[in-house]
């Protein structure tokens, strides 16, 4: 069953290089004066959105939970971030621009993280309509309240003036610290799904009492992946905050929220390949569509009804992109055509546009290190080994290598 | 077998069509900015604009984009600026700021934009007013009111902030209606309603108004008022100050203030515009506001001219947006054309800063945060319909 021409530990050698050169590829666009402000705008914007995405994914895709408060958690890291930074001037506090803009914006994501618990434990005793429900109203109360707060309008702190805009934040967000935040966040995604967590949390997807009856703590799981997933909202809302410099108790409104719900859905549920390209496409489509002037909005429109009528699982489905799997397949092409085809596909959209290669390669670092495996199949198997392995005790799972087997057991039949 | 293929078949165009549409446009904006950058020495000027166009304030946008256009056509026909045709590059930012940086960002990265109109609301130029001091690029406003967004060296704007009306009001409470005993109602949780008291307090105060009474409820969207009412009536006031919004001030404020038996003056900012009636029509007497435009202003001859001019352009009656756009492109054109020949954007911003300008919603001169102290219309309720009654002028 061994394909691989590359061990696990040279696949992750070789996402890491790809990782590496997407970046100098940036740096090299930006420090050449290649990249106008615009096109650097949008890259941020784009990173900022691949964060959002991929972390409601593990939400709606992985978990299969269906949320409409992201934004809120996003407003409220936004919030968190702007406001702590500029409580570390008023005090007078010595520190880089760089330390300040990490610590704010981890600040934000432990912020959104707490409210993300808060939220997660009443709300997470539902599922499907009424969870969106509950998240939808959670948004728009993170909303009322911070418009509210003194503190969080005019120019911040004690001298706010209620309802208004926060005004006069640092903009210390810088494009590259930003994508390297951007390729953390979406490796420790990856790898979260790909863990025995993940593999607990595909099972609850899958079939929720049959996960329960094998031993899964089914809450702690839902509240664990809704935690993350609100804590890296809150990391992008520092982001946002501080690339922006403005924040407006609107954004945290249910309609952003389905913006972002619409790029997961757009890439495909489950897909972290599907969440960065619909992420980095839908930011950049708008942009593009501005020679439509009036009709932007009304084409952007149709190409969403167009791929969700001709594509209904998304771009991606459940299928990811893989930089060591790339490789293999142009060592031993009869192996598998089709899949080498779809790869190249991708391979040729990212090396076409400087700003969706910058997260396309992003994905192979985290894609790398296993092999390939089907989601859908993945998620059953899964449910399967826990079930047979999790016998009667409270273990999230199997040992970690059962996963491997389970894999290029599912790889075997899916090649037949 | 089959059904995979054609997913991944279907998956196969998607990519490719994203792919070559990437390739396509970015091809298409490179040569478009190369063209822009030789006509910056050539015929034509280029402003840009960013207003909201979809989204919930669609309407605003699209009634400035008319504004706008009526404006660069007008000059255009009478020869453009200092011999160069106007060009507008209009951008769509749907009210969000994350779109309106964009827009900014794209608009700058054009050598030949000297100025950019817009945004529309206090929201998206907030996210602006930063930007335009990074790339040293005016822009100017058109409506957005909010006092919060007055930061910077490089935002501008053609209409006048929220809190300013309060000085207004004040200025028309002494000089115009000559009252001496004035108080004041206003919402605390609503910065619209506490900053216009906030100043006509402090303005009021100047003119040696005696303020007898100040009351407050604690948002701007309570429906009872009747025991702040009747405190202020007992307090022997003639004239009250009350900066609420039409759909509270209308049905709640003013019946309820008239059943206490307060007769004298209630006045509003413009909030009150579009202001929400009873059915008893008479209570609405002696009922003032402040507004940026009205087609009957008699005192000012352009506003003739541009109904006008409007009417024939777009078959339908300007609004207060579309006024204050058609300003915005005069006052970029003054300052274009005060700033010289080929004027770089910085000359434009020196050229701005601190002039005088008289336009279709008045004369103003803009201060040095870039907000105008500029002439107020005051309209009056007269059986249920707002009329004309004057203009103040600033101090």
């Amino acid at each position: 069953m061994k394909k691989s021409i590359l061990s696990t530990k040279q696949s992750y050698l070789v996402c890491a290089l790809g990782v590496l050169a997407l970046f100098l590829l940036v740096m090299a666009v930006c420090e050449t004066g290649l990249a106008s402000p615009y096109i650097k705008g949008i890259m941020m914007t784009a990173c900022i959105a691949v964060i959002m995405t991929t972390s409601l994914n593990l939400t709606i895709g992985v978990l299969g939970q269906l949320t409409l408060g992201c934004c809120g958690f996003q407003a409220i890291g936004a919030y968190t971030a702007a406001l702590l930074s500029k409580l570390i001037v008023a005090q007078g506090i010595a520190m880089s621009d760089m330390s300040r803009f990490l610590i704010t914006i981890v600040a934000g994501g432990a912020m959104a993280c707490i409210f993300g618990v808060i939220v997660g434990v009443p709300a997470l005793r539902l599922h499907g309509d009424y969870l969106a429900i509950i998240t939808l109203g959670f948004g728009e109360i993170i909303r009322v309240i911070i418009q509210n707060l003194k503190f969080a309008g005019g120019i911040g702190l004690s001298k706010g003036q209620q309802g208004q805009a926060l005004i006069g934040i640092d903009r210390l967000a810088n494009l590259y610290v930003v994508f390297w935040i951007t390729v953390l966040t979406v490796a420790f995604l990856f790898m979260f799904g790909r863990s025995r967590y993940g593999r607990a949390v595909k099972a609850i997807r899958d079939d929720e009492i049959a996960a329960s009856a094998s031993g899964l703590n089914t809450t702690y799981l839902k509240v664990l992946v809704f935690a993350i997933s609100a804590f890296f909202a809150g990391v992008a809302g520092g982001i946002f905050a501080q690339y922006i410099g403005s924040l407006n108790p609107a954004m945290a409104g249910w309609l952003n929220s389905i913006n972002y719900v619409i790029m997961v859905v757009f890439g495909g549920m489950g897909s972290i390949t599907g969440s960065i390209v619909s992420a980095i496409g839908l930011t950049i489509l708008p942009e593009l569509l501005r020679a439509f002037s009036d009709y932007r909005m009304l084409v952007y429109s149709v190409a969403l009804v167009l791929v969700m009528i001709f594509r209904p699982q998304g771009i991606f489905g459940s299928w990811e992109f893989s930089l060591s799997k790339f490789i293999n397949h142009l060592f031993y092409r009869g192996n598998g055509p089709k899949r080498g085809r779809a790869a190249v596909a991708v391979e040729g959209t990212a090396s076409t546009d400087g700003v969706a290669s910058t997260e396309d390669n992003a994905t192979p670092d985290t894609a790398a290190g296993a092999d390939d495996v089907s989601r859908l199949q993945d998620g059953v198997i899964a449910s399967a080994g826990i079930a047979g392995t999790g016998e009667g005790s409270a273990g999230v799972g199997p040992d970690p290598n059962a996963p491997r087997d389970g894999g290029a057991m599912q790889e075997g039949d899916d090649r037949r | 077998m089959n059904t995979r293929f054609t997913a991944k078949f279907v998956t196969i165009c998607a990519a490719t069509g994203l792919a070559v549409s990437l390739a396509g446009c970015s091809g298409g904006s490179l040569s478009e900015n190369s063209g822009s950058d030789s006509a910056a020495q050539g015929n034509t000027i280029t402003l840009g604009s960013i207003t909201t166009n979809s989204g919930t304030a669609a309407a605003y946008g699209e009634a400035e984009v008319a504004g706008f256009k009526l404006a660069i056509s007008e000059i255009n026909k009478a020869g453009g600026i200092n011999g160069k045709k106007v060009k507008l590059e209009s951008m769509d930012d749907k009210g969000d700021p994350t779109e309106s940086s964009n827009a900014f960002n794209k608009l700058s990265g054009d050598d030949s934009v000297l100025a950019v109109l817009g945004p529309t609301i206090s929201a998206t130029t907030a996210a602006v007013a930063p930007l335009a001091d990074q790339s040293k690029l005016v822009a100017i406003a058109p409506a957005a009111t909010a006092d919060s967004i007055e930061s910077g060296n490089y935002l501008f704007r053609a209409c006048f902030k929220d809190s300013y009306q309060g000085e207004i009001a004040a200025r028309f409470a002494a000089k115009t209606l000559k009252v001496k005993k004035v108080a004041v109602l206003y919402g605390t949780g609503d910065p619209y309603s506490s900053g216009t008291a906030e100043s006509f307090m402090k303005e009021a105060k100047q003119l040696g108004l005696d303020v007898v009474d100040q009351e407050s409820s604690s948002s701007a969207d309570d429906t009872e008022y009747s025991s702040q009412l009747q405190k202020i009536q007992a307090s022997g006031a003639e004239f009250l100050y009350a900066p609420y919004y039409y759909s509270i001030a209308g049905p709640y404020i003013i019946p309820q203030a008239r059943s206490v038996g307060f007769n004298g003056v209630v006045m509003g900012p413009d909030g009150y515009d579009g202001l929400k009636l009873t059915d008893n029509v008479s209570l609405y007497n002696k009922v003032y506001y402040t507004t940026h435009y009205s087609p009957d202003d008699k005192e000012n001859s352009k506003v003739a001219d541009f109904i006008k001019s409007f009417r024939s352009e777009n078959k339908s009656d300007p609004n207060t947006f579309s006024a204050l756009s058609y300003d915005t492109v005069y006052m970029a054109k003054q300052a274009i054309e005060k700033a010289g020949k080929n004027p770089t954007r910085e000359q434009v911003r020196k050229a701005l800063a601190g002039s005088k300008f008289d336009g279709v919603t008045g004369s103003f001169t803009l201060d040095k945060t870039g907000s105008p102290k500029k002439s107020v219309i005051v309209l009056e309720m007269k059986d249920g319909k707002p009329v004309f009654n004057s203009t103040v002028k600033p101090a």
